[in-house]
């Protein structure tokens, strides 16, 4: 403790001491008949400790060569041949730090400050996202603590979804998958701080059970960086951080709450820090609870949410050393749309043709059947090395996520679906020291997974219990040449599932499989002049087929889905589901997709323009194919089997910015995306449509000199879906009128929803240590439905929301 | 000293942290099997018993063998009453993929009806028939029109009908009638006029109808 007190250093003093103290030059040059004969010495010290650092990179700007700190952070640097030049100090765990020599110092220490303190006085220059190699040169969006903190009651995809090409697909208000450029699900990873979120990811109706008030930032990478975090990238990476654990930091907190009237919902947060020159800690908790929300017109009935989240990190700082540990507790309880269940053809169509659901019943907090009773835990630890040779990274992780389905049933009151998924992962990985320019970084991979059917559903085990276990190895560089960098990486991994499941007579079926797969990625970042910025990337990425998309069996609300090996062909062309088939019988390939997406970005220092095209290729694609309507004791159903196909995603995000005079801003939005199954020329369910927004920003003079005002005005136009295929009323089907056939197109059991307009207004205020927002969602009340919402077959999507929250910082 | 403290705080951490990763690799365990369940969703036989007072039994099976499968419903048998008796009907609903010994020593799969009987509340059966196939009840049955007569034998607690049991008199001759059955789940929403078209359909089957 003596030492924590005595080497106290507050983060703003350590920051504003990253300028010149002392400083030491020797101008070796007596005369400049020898234009190289300049000499440079100096020393390099951490900000805070004033310990020196040892191994430390000091450059010259534009020059090949650089020299290491010795072990006392002593330099020299001879035969430099100006006298005033930038040099570039960097060193693993610290932010590098640019400094400028003229003649006229005599003296020089550089002074770094960690990379983990908290960035609020810094002003970040080059558009970094701070990830590390291998993944700069593919387009990013990053949406941060501030923006996030006044919308703890929504979910991850929701908060994410202002970003060009990105949206949520969802099963209600409360199941909410993030979308990237047209693909979601186990084509989009979600990175939970540092590991894949492990999930139970597969179907439309599973979101990531991560609470909002845990993440200090979202980093959504839309290129397939699957070489850096592994499979299922295909579409692009949700890369959500906790708390920085910075060390150097007053006893701070925040203490916050929330009021909305749609749900008439509410959200308390609270959270503490505390940082010292070797340890820190975090500790925050959240809680949230909705009613049933309500559309313009009537209540949705069962569509109320509630969660806990607790969290807590801390951060051990020894000499070279970091060692970090979090853990996060995620526990919901999400009710489904009451109007959603139904029987048959002839209830579906009921359900369908009606203006409203056909169950409305008066507001209520109680979450009834269906609904999803999840729980999360997740605890990471990491150890740092800063070595001789470069960062050795330690991490391990281990995930218990639990889950429980509720469904409309005789056995309501027990689970339809209770599993536990347990996941593991270790990876360690060595950053190597710069050579000649070429960054980058080796590393291997274990990752397992073992799922497990919890007995007492009453029904046949719908996912069977498997174990996953995958190796990976990895390599990323980087080249960074002047104002270009090329980023190159590779990855294999080799993946062995072991599966046990049972048939509806309780008979045991097992298969064991495996996938081995190389993932390669190459990239581009260059400046081509001071405000155009252009980077490229083409990365493949894979995955392997889910197991719902392997095993899955029977009746799914109003279809039968058989997955890849529950079915077959005979000779004769009928198709059969009498035995389980495994890999010998009937070998599987994996989902591999190559993804190239280009970014220009042109900026000045009052507008804007940021250009994004992508072209995604995936090869044996898994989609749901339409086989035929089968007679049940429930009437006709129309059967549909998990088969591959080649598919193609084009598409094009654009986002314009202008500062206006006076403190207003607006910015232009755009999304386009084109996707085809092309090997059947057909449509592909469940693609964005294309989306328009407009966003105004306002801030005028701070109130009375003190309260700080923002106001923000957002539109968005959706427009209704072209690209969807055609529509099968399921009175059709369950009248014998529609015929399907094996090689018959996808359908859709109702037409795209028309285009909307809609309108958010809020201000967002601050007044010392206090600030809040008031704000309005749906401000005109707009009755529409939204053709990614699952529930649009059944009801309008809520209606207007006056969301009102107000924290206080200390 | 200092040193010293240092690296007792290292190996404290790196044994905390390895137990975190090992106690999960010790049960990991391969070989788990999804527990066995008594599936009581599903229904693959459905048997109409109609039994006449001086003894006659008339069964008419729909069945779909292999469940969840691809395999159709089939309908086995066509109902055929004689003109002017009486009977009075049950109906069965059994999964046969269960094979499942419950206490009364059945082992002819899972009864799914006892689970109907103890959810009496929540579930009703409605009948629609060609018209005039009964004298008792007349007109064409209750899909239609919930008000319409049917001959409930049975009720729920509540006093309302439930129909795994219920009474007819076959009408005149009838050479290709049919005769519809619905099983509907009104989970909450079983009331006095609570038609077939509220709640989820547990079966829709359709026999056809021979009265001579």
């Amino acid at each position: 403790m003596r030492l924590i007190s005595t080497l106290y250093i507050n983060i703003r003093s350590a920051l504003v001491a990253v300028i010149v103290l002392t400083a030491f030059y020797t101008y070796a040059g007596a005369n400049n008949l020898d234009s190289c004969k300049y000499e440079l010495k100096g020393r390099v010290i951490d900000a805070a400790s004033k310990q020196p650092i040892p191994y430390a990179n000091i450059k010259v700007e534009n020059a090949v060569a650089g020299v290491t700190t010795g072990d006392d952070g002593h330099f020299a640097i001879k035969n430099l041949c100006h006298n005033q030049c930038n040099l570039i100090c960097s060193c693993v765990g610290y932010q590098p730090t640019v400094y400028h020599i003229d003649n006229y110092q005599k003296d020089i220490t550089i002074k770094l400050v960690e990379s983990s303190f908290e960035l609020e006085e810094v002003v970040v220059q080059d558009k970094s996202s701070g990830l590390g190699d291998g993944v700069e040169s593919m387009a990013l969006n990053q949406v941060t603590k501030k923006d996030i903190s006044s919308k703890i009651s929504q979910s991850l995809g929701e908060v994410i979804s202002g970003i060009q090409g990105v949206t949520y697909i969802s099963n209600g208000n409360n199941v909410q998958l993030p979308v990237i450029h047209g693909l979601y699900g186990n084509r989009v990873l979600i990175v939970n701080n540092g590991v894949k979120h492990g999930f139970q990811n597969w179907g439309l109706d599973h979101s990531p059970e991560i609470s909002l008030s845990s993440i200090d930032r979202i980093t959504v990478l839309k290129g397939a960086a699957s070489v850096k975090y592994g499979p299922e990238a295909l579409g692009g990476v949700v890369i959500v951080e906790g708390n920085p654990l910075s060390l150097f930091q007053k006893f701070n907190g925040s203490v916050s709450t929330g009021y909305e009237t749609n749900g008439r919902g509410y959200h308390v947060n609270a959270e503490l820090n505390q940082g010292f020159d070797r340890f820190s800690y975090y500790l925050g908790g959240s809680y949230i609870e909705i009613g049933d929300r309500r559309a313009p017109e009537y209540n949705l009935t069962n569509t109320g949410k509630e969660e806990i989240a607790a969290n807590a990190g801390f951060h051990y700082h020894i000499s070279n050393w970091h060692f970090k540990f979090r853990y996060n507790f995620t526990d919901q309880d999400l009710g489904l749309l009451r109007s959603s269940v139904f029987g048959n053809g002839d209830d579906l169509q009921r359900a369908i043709s009606s203006p409203r659901p056909l169950i409305v019943n008066d507001f209520s907090y109680t979450i009834n059947e269906p609904s999803q009773a999840t729980k999360h835990h997740l605890a990471v630890s990491t150890v740092d090395w800063h070595s001789p040779i470069g960062n050795f990274s330690l991490r391990l992780s281990k995930q218990v996520n639990s889950r429980k389905e509720y469904d409309v049933r005789r056995n309501a009151d027990l689970p339809i679906i209770n599993l536990n998924l347990e996941t593991e992962d270790a990876r360690i990985e060595w950053k190597h020291l710069s050579l000649n320019q070429l960054e980058g970084s080796v590393g291997l991979q274990y990752f397992i997974q073992d799922n497990d059917n919890i007995a007492g559903t009453g029904v046949t085990a719908f996912i069977p219990n498997y174990n996953t276990r995958r190796w990976s190895f990895f390599l990323i560089e980087s080249l960074i040449k002047e104002k270009t960098t090329y980023e190159l990486g590779l990855r294999m991994d080799r993946e062995y599932n072991s599966v046990r499941g049972r048939v509806v007579d309780q008979s045991v079926f097992r298969n064991e499989y495996s996938f081995s797969n190389v993932t390669a990625s190459l990239g581009v970042l260059t400046d081509i002049t001071e405000k155009i910025h252009f980077r490229s990337n083409l990365s493949s990425s894979w995955r392997a087929p889910n197991i719902a998309e392997l095993y899955s069996f029977g009746q799914h609300g109003f279809k039968s889905i058989y997955g890849l090996w529950r079915y077959y062909e005979t000779l004769e062309g009928t198709f059969k589901t009498d035995r389980v088939l495994n890999e010998e019988e009937k070998s599987i390939r994996p989902e591999k997709g190559y993804k190239w997406i280009s970014e220009i970005e042109v900026s000045s220092p009052k507008t804007s323009l940021v250009a994004t095209i992508y072209a995604n290729y995936i090869e044996n694609f898994i989609f749901e194919r339409p086989l035929a309507v089968v007679g049940t004791v429930r009437g006709p159903m129309p059967v549909f089997i998990y088969d591959q196909t080649n598919a193609v995603f084009f598409g094009a995000d654009l986002t314009y910015s202008h500062d206006l005079h006076k403190n207003w801003e607006y910015e232009w939005g755009l999304s386009y995306l084109w996707s085809r199954n092309i090997d059947d020329d057909a449509f592909l369910i469940n693609q964005p449509p294309i989306n328009i927004s407009y966003a105004l920003n306002w801030s005028p003079k701070p109130l009375f000199d003190r309260v700080d005002l923002t106001f923000d005005l957002k539109t968005t136009y959706t427009f209704e879906q072209y690209q969807s295929p055609r529509t099968i009323a399921p009175e059709e089907i369950a009248n014998g009128s529609v015929e399907i056939t094996s090689d018959d197109e996808i359908f859709d059991f109702k037409d795209a929803p028309q285009g909307y307009f809609l309108a958010d207004l809020g201000c967002s205020w601050s007044w010392e240590k206090l600030s809040g927002r008031v704000g309005v969602q749906n401000l005109l009340n707009t009755s529409y439905r939204n053709y990614l919402n699952q529930m649009r077959y059944f009801a309008d999507e809520p209606g207007r929301n006056f969301l009102f929250s107000i924290q206080y910082k200390f | 000293m200092k040193k010293y403290n240092v690296l007792v705080k290292f190996l404290f951490f790196i044994s905390f942290v390895s137990s975190l990763f090992l106690t999960s690799c010790d049960k990991d365990d391969d070989d788990d099997l999804p527990p066995e369940e008594n599936e009581s969703e599903l229904i693959t036989d459905i048997t109409l018993t109609f039994s006449s007072n001086d003894g006659e039994v008339v069964t008419a099976l729909a069945e779909d063998p292999d469940g969840e499968g691809i395999q159709g419903l089939e309908i086995k048998d066509d109902i055929v009453l004689s003109v002017g008796k009486t009977y009075s009907l049950s109906i069965e609903a059994i999964n046969e993929l269960a094979e499942h010994d419950d206490d009364h020593g059945h082992d002819h799969g899972y009864d799914v009806t006892e689970e109907i009987l103890e959810e009496a509340d929540d579930h009703q059966v409605f009948f629609g028939f060609t018209e005039g196939a009964f004298s008792n009840p007349a007109g064409d049955g209750n899909i239609d029109n919930p008000s319409d007569p049917v001959n409930y034998s049975d009720q729920d607690s509540n006093g309302r009908p439930l129909g795994l049991s219920s009474s007819w008199t076959a009408g005149s001759g009838i050479s290709n009638g049919s005769f519809r059955v619905v099983l509907k789940h009104q989970q909450g929403m079983k009331s006095v006029s609570s038609g077939v078209n509220v709640g989820d359909t547990d079966f829709d089957l359709t026999f056809r109808l021979i009265v001579r």
